[in-house]
């Protein structure tokens, strides 16, 4: 699967190892390398979830249309699901990789818009289908994604805006650059006696940051595999990677942050999911893929956080609602020890709960699962080949290792900690903990640390190596499915506790000749409340109309004819609405009323009124 | 219509001698702009009246253009049509002077239309310290258009006859944009509102989220164009009329007897979507000023933001226009009311850099002297805080030194104390205005209420100025912000010095300064990295910079040495009414050329020679 394209250097998308002076938006053609790599081998490419998309679409449950072009001319795809498309029903939305570099998001989100066109056999899934509308946007950042599939491999989440990614008022000058040829960018390790990091006691692959209350000293510092291109002495620190989709968003926005864009919602690709999201109101929770995750991390609020002016965590009153679904998913999911969940500035997931202010439900999906304890003599092959190599210039206890090239992944993995760490002290845990699982799964995931010669570091010892791209991120694509069920599970357990509205304790009474008096109960009957409080607080729901039809000309006592209802809460949450009205025409027949209550996230409901005296 | 308010002159009446001129003939040669040449000139002695030039050209008012080539009545207002109208005519009398751009459309499809004023003619007018001025973004607030207009106009009429004027179209460049929200002003003109309605632009909003789009706007109910209060007689009422100024409501004060005689029932209007309240989902809802993304936060922190920030199109519109001119420097909203010269931060959990609060009071300060009982103020700590306006995006994204204007202040009633609340319009309307800025109190059959009375203040009477006043105010306002128009920076080299050192080497010497109050960049510029140093580059042939660097005098304490590309210097700022000392230690013998070039402050060039023999 290897293809070589021409992409205009414009789009910021290259690699250029003598580096890109910001302003040459010239012309200059270069290759960009569609060699997938190893660790994304089974995971759709744009044009195959495209295909896959436009089969599903043949579906008569299916409707796809396009939220908008990207700057690389890719479809901003969203799927429609229902029973009858044309149909506006309350509804969920599933996004698939708000990080681009998360693939595994879009994956599941393809495969559950499969598994819910083709589900013939599930009686759940027929239900849901039949009563509310699935919208799934699976990729909604294409262009970032795509990046991903190219060579050399290394995580990316912009799009193709072009980006001055340190500031220096010149852009993309000083790429990462695959220095050893093998298709990875992997991370740097420099020789440096007073240096920022030291090997980890029980594999020298692995690098630790010095603690500097133990009075430890450094050996090495770290830096992403890259040359200094623009002499600052800082590596690798503009590819100009674009904007980042889950870095764009409202809340808690890092103004002139790498990946974050001009301001809040600057892009094609934000635009577009928050305007198709404020345009349908019918939308009452939101599943998506992230590493933010919410499910096995989830908020916790306090009277504190509840009660300050601008709300940044979850308010206490969703906690309970929000944890009894997050619970049962974990217990459907089955994973252990899943890692912290990073601060999202920026993210799609938060702004959804607090400013969009729906049921937000933020997946990481999958993470590196506790290996099997290794036994203290073994070693990895790798770890005797990366030690046997710098064992010359082993100055202290060990040499390198790797920090994972993005992400902070820290499993409450044991550590093994002989040789010298605490056994208190977790440095290190996540990456053995994750040389191991790999090992024990025969997944070459790992770049065993090779000295170079840099160009920019003369007379430096300069290794590289560490963890490839995307293994910590994604898992193996043989290991996805089992991870489908889960989620649709998830949307089931949303759909049995929807929020389902009741008239009850219906008086109407004849006061007197022409003069009624008409009073009930609007009771929540699901186990949701019928909005988050979240959407109280920040006004982002359209309350409850509770109407009185088939009323001639009247004139009003109390009350009017359409009344607002707020929030209610789970099982039995209620309202009670009243009219007092007189009849100014025709007063010798009863009037035919109904009582009608509707919102867009709720199913409607209509009773007649029978009156008495 | 549109033709009779340009065509008219507002000059003042001619002169007893020229009445046999007919008023006929006089209007046919103003129509044609060429009101001399039409006219037979007879030759006379200076001090004489000559027959056939007007009065107001002979002996001119000081401060205003003598003969505009596109006269404007300012006692009034501009439409939309008619701010086409004066900035097209403007363009084509002025094609050296005065361009127009669009920034795009508005929500109904209006044009957006820029005025970008040079003297075209000198320089690159892309590349001179620029000044937005932009007004209307609240589109009742109308006489903020007006200024913003008069200042385009005042421009092109008078850079013929004023050294000011002259030397700021030399070295800058403006761009107008005289109406922010053009909709919502055409709505304001021609639909029924108030004068604080509509504040919001004209996009469709379910403000109440019920469903149904302005399905309940506030209804005109005898039909006046004017959107007044409701009362309605009630003899345990609580208020009653004012025994002065009947047409004011004012709560009957029981204590000494008095009785109410109304109730007051609020905006004129009633439930037309039968949800049981009046008026609650009209023009759009969203405040366009709280649309601006430093600082932006939701509607439940800050009321009026829309979606997220730039949702609205004429922001996006103005916003992309401004980013694609790094060249701006300065920038002034305008608004009404209350009399304010405003900055940033809008948000208390916010602060400026301290540098740039100097700035800003030192052109503050000049302010509250050309525009009596306006007040210097911050938006946070003195008026309220305000969650993504556009003057903090100004300043805290694009680094710009911005002030907001609140236009009209009570004080302009009767020059005395501000205040008195409704009781002064009153009076004023009674003493000054006879009358001509209410609604008298009249009978109305209200749906829900039966006979109800409506009447109050115009639509055009409240926040802004009648016509009498309006012409100062565009002028004040102007004035001040021109003056902080010429305090943006502007470079120059002072001095290129070129000494030898012994050995064959040279110490070559520029001075480069800012004689302006504002510095090239801003302290927030400089912290965010928003807008690239100023450059400083020598370039001569046989010459070869071994060593540059650059401090703040002439003995190079504290002075910074640039190892990369010396011959190319980056200044990180040129400061207010400041020197900079670039040095380069070269080698060779040539003619050099030092370029200073800088975006917020203009360029210079100046040589130098390197006359140094090698040993």
């Amino acid at each position: 699967m290897r293809k070589t394209v021409g992409w205009f250097l414009g789009l910021g998308l290259l690699w250029c190892a003598g580096g890109v002076g910001g302003d040459s938006l010239s012309a200059k053609f270069q290759q960009v390398d569609e060699t997938i790599p190893a660790s994304l081998e089974g995971y759709a490419t744009y044009a195959e979830m495209d295909t896959r998309l436009k089969t599903l679409a043949e579906s008569p449950w299916a409707e796809l249309s396009s939220l908008g072009e990207t700057q690389g001319q890719r479809s901003l795809w969203l799927l429609k699901i229902s029973s009858d498309p044309q149909a506006t029903r309350p509804a969920i939305l599933v996004v698939g990789n708000v990080q681009a570099s998360h693939v595994v998001g879009r994956e599941l989100a393809l495969r559950m818009a499969e598994r819910l066109v083709n589900a013939g056999d599930s009686p759940a899934i027929e239900q849901l289908l039949a009563n509310y509308t699935v919208y799934i946007i699976p990729c909604p950042s294409p262009d970032a994604t795509e990046k991903n599939f190219t060579s050399p491999a290394r995580e990316r989440n912009g799009n193709l805006t072009r980006t001055d990614d340190d500031r220096d008022f010149e852009t993309g000058e000083d790429p990462p650059v695959d220095l050893n040829g093998d298709g990875w960018i992997t991370m740097l390790r420099i020789a440096d006696e007073f240096g920022t990091h030291r090997t980890h006691p029980s594999d020298p692959r692995v690098l630790i940051p010095i603690d500097g209350k133990k009075n430890e000293v450094g050996g090495f510092r770290l830096e992403v595999e890259s040359r200094d291109t623009d002499q600052d002495k800082s590596f690798g620190e503009d590819a100009s990677d674009g904007v980042d989709f889950n870095r764009n968003f409202t809340f808690n926005y890092p103004y002139f942050g790498k990946g974050s864009g001009p301001h809040q919602v600057s892009e094609i690709e934000t635009r577009a999911v928050a305007d198709f999201m404020f345009d349908h109101p019918n939308i009452a929770g939101v599943l998506c893929f992230t590493p933010e995750d919410n499910l096995f991390n989830t908020g916790k609020g306090s009277a504190q956080t509840d009660s300050a002016r601008i709300k940044t965590k979850i308010l206490t009153e969703d906690q309970v609602p929000m944890d009894r679904l997050a619970e049962a998913f974990r217990t459907a999911h089955g994973g252990k020890n899943a890692p912290e969940s990073p601060t999202g500035a920026g993210s799609f997931s938060e702004w959804s709960y607090l400013h969009y202010g729906r049921w937000t439900f933020a997946s990481r999906a999958w993470w590196v699962p506790t290996a099997e304890a290794p036994k203290a003599s073994e070693k990895s092959a790798e770890a005797e080949v990366a030690e046997a190599a710098s064992a010359e210039d082993k100055t202290d206890e060990g040499i390198a290792e790797a920090a994972p090239p993005q992400e902070p992944a820290k499993p409450a993995t044991e550590v093994k900690a002989d040789a010298g760490l605490a056994k208190d002290d977790k440095r290190g845990a996540t990456e053995l903990n994750a040389l191991a699982w790999f090992e024990s799964q025969g997944i070459d995931a790992f770049v065993p640390w090779q000295m170079i010669e840099h160009p920019d570091l003369p007379g430096k010892q300069v290794e590289v190596g560490g963890f490839k791209p995307f293994y910590l991120l994604n898992p193996p694509a043989a290991q996805i499915e089992p991870l489908v069920e889960p989620h649709l599970g998830l949307l089931n357990a949303m759909v049995e506790n929807w929020p389902k509205l009741a008239v009850r304790d219906l008086k109407a009474k004849r006061l007197g000749p022409g003069l009624y008096d008409i009073t009930c109960q609007i009771v929540n009957t699901g186990g949701l409340p019928t909005m988050p409080q979240m959407a109280a607080v920040n006004g982002q729901w359209h309350p409850i109309q509770v109407q009185l039809q088939g009323l001639g000309e009247v004139r009003w006592i109390q009350g009017s004819q359409r009344q607002a209802v707020g929030r209610l809460a789970e099982n039995g949450g209620k309202t009670e609405v009243r009219w007092v009205f007189q009849v100014l025409e025709g007063d010798s027949a009863e009037p035919a009323l109904k009582i009608q209550a509707v919102s867009p996230t709720l199913h409607s409901v209509e009773v007649e009124v029978v009156v008495g005296d | 219509m549109t033709h009779t308010t340009h065509m008219i002159c507002n000059f003042s009446p001619m002169r007893p001698q020229a009445k046999s001129v007919s008023m006929k003939t006089l209007f046919h040669s103003l129509i044609f702009s060429a009101a001399l040449i039409s006219f037979p000139v007879t030759k006379v002695s200076a001090v004489a009246p000559q027959a056939d030039v007007p009065a107001h050209q002979v002996y001119k008012a000081v401060g205003g253009p003598t003969q505009p080539k596109v006269p404007v009545y300012w006692n009034r207002y501009h439409d939309h049509a008619e701010i086409t109208q004066m900035l097209q005519d403007l363009a084509a009398a002025y094609p050296q002077l005065f361009k127009i751009e669009s920034a795009g459309k508005s929500t109904d499809g209006r044009e957006m239309r820029v005025a970008t004023i040079t003297n075209f003619e000198v320089g690159d007018a892309s590349r001179k310290p620029g000044f937005w001025i932009d007004g209307g973004i609240h589109a009742n607030e109308i006489q903020a258009t007006e200024v913003a207009l008069y200042t385009a106009w005042f421009l092109a009429e008078m850079h013929g006859e004023n050294k000011f004027v002259q030397e700021l179209l030399r070295d800058r460049v403006f761009y107008i944009l005289s109406d922010m929200s053009p909709d919502s002003r055409e709505a304001h003109f021609y639909e029924p509102n108030s004068t604080n309605t509509p504040r919001t632009g004209q996009r469709p909003v379910d403000d109440d989220r019920d469903g149904l789009i302005d399905e309940d706007p506030a209804n005109d109910l005898n039909g006046d164009g004017h959107i007044t209060q409701m009362r309605i007689r009630d003899p345990n009422g609580q208020f009653k009329s004012h025994p002065k100024y009947p047409n004011l409501m004012v709560r009957a004060n029981v204590e000494v007897g008095e009785k109410g005689e109304y109730t007051l029932l609020g905006m004129e209007g009633s439930d037309l979507d039968g949800d049981g309240r009046s008026n609650e989902d009209g023009d759009g809802s969203y405040d366009p000023n709280r649309d601006w993304p430093w600082k932006w936060e939701p509607r439940y922190v800050q009321n009026g933001a829309f979606r997220y920030p730039f949702s609205l199109i004429e922001n996006r519109n103005m916003a992309e226009f401004v980013k694609q001119r790094p060249n701006i420097a300065g920038a002034q909203t305008y608004h009404n009311t209350g009399g304010m010269l405003l900055r940033g931060p809008g948000s208390k959990q916010d602060a400026y850099e301290a540098g740039d609060l100097q700035v800003y009071d030192q052109i503050g300060k000049v302010g509250e002297r050309m525009l009596p009982k306006y007040r210097y103020m911050n938006v946070a700590n003195d008026l309220y805080e305000v969650w993504g306006g556009e003057i903090d995006w100004f300043h805290q994204m694009l680094g710009v030194f911005t002030f907001t204007n609140e236009l009209f202040t009570q004080y302009n009633y009767f020059h005395d104390a501000v205040g008195g609340g409704g009781e002064q319009s009153y009076e004023f309307d009674k003493l000054l205005l006879f009358g001509d800025g209410l609604v008298n109190w009249q009978e109305v059959d209200h749906p829900v209420y039966g006979k109800v009375e409506v009447g109050g203040l115009k639509k055009n009477w409240g926040r802004q100025p009648p016509g009498f006043m309006l012409q100062e105010e565009c002028h004040r306002n102007m004035a001040f912000t021109l003056y902080h128009a010429d305090q943006m920076p502007l470079v120059r080299i002072k001095e290129v010095t070129s000494k030898s050192l012994g050995n064959g080497l040279t110490e070559v010497t520029a001075i480069v300064e800012n004689t302006k109050l504002t510095p090239t960049h801003s302290a927030m510029d400089r912290k965010q990295k928003i807008t690239r140093p100023n450059l400083v580059s020598f370039k001569a042939d046989g010459v070869q910079v071994i060593m540059g660097q650059y401090g703040n005098d002439f003995l190079m304490r504290n002075a910074t040495i640039q190892d990369r590309n010396p011959d190319v210097i980056k200044l990180p700022v040129v400061g207010g009414q400041s020197l900079v000392y670039v040095r380069w230690i070269v080698t060779g013998t040539g003619q050099g050329e030092i370029v200073l070039d800088t975006i917020k402050g203009g360029q210079a060039s100046a040589t130098v020679s390197v006359a140094n023999p090698t040993p």
